[in-house]
């Protein structure tokens, strides 16, 4: 089963907030890719900056993606990835108007703040096809 | 979470008994109740106050066996009645927060048709009204009976409704035993072996998944579970609660026996299966039982197949010091599964050494700890007698989500057995305990397949391997439903009686 993952963050409406959303958008798929590469369940992510209704600065950071595995314990997976991953995580906490005391620096604040956050449910998803990630790349190699 | 000094030891005398050792009181009642009290005034503080002497902590009893004696479990929409858990932004994990009925719990737990939700309990209440399970456990059938009405007596002194979660007597669960064994479930197994030991890491080098930090909630120096909440301890009064306590997933599961027996029966006489097996030399009774073995990856006394492979073995009954992989060989995970299957339920459950993908992390096969007995009377003969039976589970666990809906979603959709005979695009189901998804939720299994294969020896020559596929696994389990319940800590219980909250 895929899992939908839509995180919609809204952030500080001050300088250094707006300037450390444009730095994660701009550092994001550097971050990502090779932990996402490496285990193997993410189908699709990407980060996008929502602006403000005015059309001036940033609104909200949201994350959007879609991953094999059941929402509760397949989160984990994210969470034990590593440093970059927690690094990111904490960056994007940083600055959002509402978060945990930071730094995040267990599971269960980990699983709250993405849970407290995100839009979509498991049935909030159309799937064109049901493979997993394991299986598409198992597919492609014949 | 760092550094090489040994984790602090809980205090046992603060923590409930059950979640150190299981107990072998022949009797025993799980006893469920709403703090919902639509005509008299709710008193909690009377109910617990009235309880909390019978607590049975983990400190050792020694000569004096209890009596009896019980142990208190509450689900999140009790602590919020409770005053405990906050309605919004708590701290608490999410999964438990949500129950098992909810959708992201539902993704692993995989329960399908009759076993959904939407029919738990027999629809004799609702999933959001269960607040409190109290497990009594007792010597005798007298002492049973006089704690049970203690428990319920209270209750309805103080306003707090009981809720009768199965059909049959008077409604209650009641543990019943199999073959005059408390160790026995309804399909013949003796249960409750290679349970975690519990240690106490000294490093981060050495903690494991099996460390009781990984279980108890507030020792998050080592633990690779860190169960929840316990952060900012001293300034979050869920974390105060929580301290020393740890999660159970409740579950009833209906057993099959009929369904069970006849498919043991129907393998071992299947004329190719006969003729595949006969360089065995097992008459049909014997390959009932290597059947059984097979789908459990032990003998239903206990003994693993991996240890002992042709026969049950009493010296083995208990043993669990073994290994799946096979270092040298081309896949080290394929030679053992001429022992045991991949998709044997013990494999499956707990796949000790055997490689898993990267998506499952980096942290090691985690484990819980299992606390169930039987209900229900035993099955005579192999004829569906429509008497409900199975299994009352008690899966105890520092993260409901890391550890048992982890496992659970394992059983489900173990993608993760190798190539050549199993593979990512088609991963099979635990034998035993599998929900076989209908058609219309086979989406959420990709590939599932409802197929068992059992490797064995081509009896025309030896040498060379074969394999016996058994297709169309009947489903020989049902849920009769499942509540997500904090064990809290003695201190934490007596705040409820008291409102003397804990100090950490």
């Amino acid at each position: 089963m895929a899992t939908p993952l839509t995180l919609y963050i809204p952030i500080k409406q001050n300088e250094i907030a707006q300037l450390a959303a444009k730095a994660l958008y701009k550092d994001f798929m550097a971050i990502v890719t090779p932990i996402l590469t490496e285990i193997q369940i993410v189908h699709y992510a990407r980060l996008i900056l929502i602006p403000n209704a005015s059309g001036e600065g940033i609104n909200a950071i949201t994350l959007i993606t879609v991953f094999d595995g059941a929402m509760n314990p397949y989160l984990n997976t994210f969470w034990d990835s590593g440093f970059d991953f927690k690094a990111l995580l904490n960056a994007i906490a940083a600055i959002a108007v509402t978060h945990p005391p930071l730094p995040i620096l267990t599971e269960s604040s980990f699983e709250n703040f993405i849970n407290s956050n995100n839009l979509s449910q498991p049935a909030d998803l159309y799937q064109a096809y049901n493979d997993t990630v394991v299986q598409v790349i198992a597919y492609n190699q014949g | 979470m760092s550094g090489t000094t040994t984790s602090p030891s809980p205090d046992k005398s603060n923590i409930q008994g059950l979640i150190l050792r299981g107990y072998t009181h022949p009797y025993s009642c799980h006893l469920m109740f709403s703090f919902k009290a639509p005509t008299v005034t709710l008193n909690t503080k009377g109910f617990f106050s009235d309880l909390y002497p019978k607590v049975q902590p983990a400190v050792d009893w020694g000569n004096n066996k209890p009596a009896s004696m019980l142990n208190i479990g509450i689900t999140f929409n009790g602590l919020k009645i409770l005053g405990v858990a906050k309605s919004s932004k708590s701290t608490f994990p999410y999964e438990f927060q949500q129950g098992p009925w909810s959708g992201g719990s539902q993704q692993s737990l995989g329960d399908f048709d009759d076993s959904s939700p939407s029919k738990w309990w027999y629809n004799n209440f609702q999933n959001n009204d269960l607040h409190c399970v109290v497990h009594a456990y007792a010597l005798t059938e007298t002492d049973l009976t006089q704690i049970i009405s203690i428990i319920t007596t209270s209750a309805i002194t103080n306003g707090l409704t009981e809720l009768l979660p199965l059909k049959a007597g008077d409604g209650r669960l009641y543990q019943s035993i199999v073959e005059n064994d408390p160790n026995k479930i309804h399909f013949g197994y003796t249960d409750g072996i290679s349970e975690p030991a519990l240690t106490t890491p000294t490093s981060q080098a050495t903690a494991n998944q099996a460390d009781l930090d990984n279980f108890l909630i507030g020792y998050p120096q080592y633990s690779l579970i860190d169960p929840g909440p316990s952060s900012n301890i001293s300034s979050n009064p869920e974390a105060q609660f929580a301290f020393d306590g740890c999660y159970n997933a409740f579950r009833i599961l209906y057993q099959d026996v009929a369904a069970f027996n006849n498919f043991l029966i129907a393998q071992a006489t299947n004329p190719d299966n006969v003729a595949k097996l006969a360089y065995l030399g097992l008459n049909q009774d014997e390959l009932v039982e290597w059947f059984a073995a097979k789908l459990v990856g032990r003998w239903r006394n206990g003994s693993p197949l991996m240890l002992s492979p042709d026969a049950p073995n009493p010296a083995t009954a208990d043993e669990e010091d073994f290994d799946y992989t096979t270092p040298k060989a081309p896949n080290p995970d394929v030679p053992s599964s001429m022992r045991c299957p991949f998709s044997a339920h013990t494999r499956v459950a707990n796949p000790r050494d055997q490689t898993l993908t990267q998506g499952e992390g980096t942290l090691g096969v985690p484990r819980i700890l299992r606390r169930g007995v039987s209900y229900g009377a035993e099955l005579v003969g192999n004829t569906n007698d429509n008497v409900d039976r199975g299994l009352i589970g008690l899966f105890l666990c520092g993260s409901i989500a890391q550890q048992f809906e982890k496992l659970y979603g394992w059983m489900n959709y173990n993608n993760f057995s190798p190539p050549p005979d199993y593979s990512v695009t088609k991963p099979p189901q635990d034998a035993l305990l599998g929900n076989r998804p209908s058609s219309a939720n086979s989406g959420n299994y990709p590939g599932v397949v409802n197929t068992f294969t059992i490797p064995i020896l081509n009896s025309a020559n030896p040498p060379q391997p074969d394999s016996i596929v058994i297709s169309g696994l009947p489903l020989f389990i049902q849920t009769r439903g499942t509540a997500y319940c904090l064990l809290p800590s003695l201190k934490a219980l007596n705040y409820l009686a008291t409102g003397v909250m804990p100090t950490v």
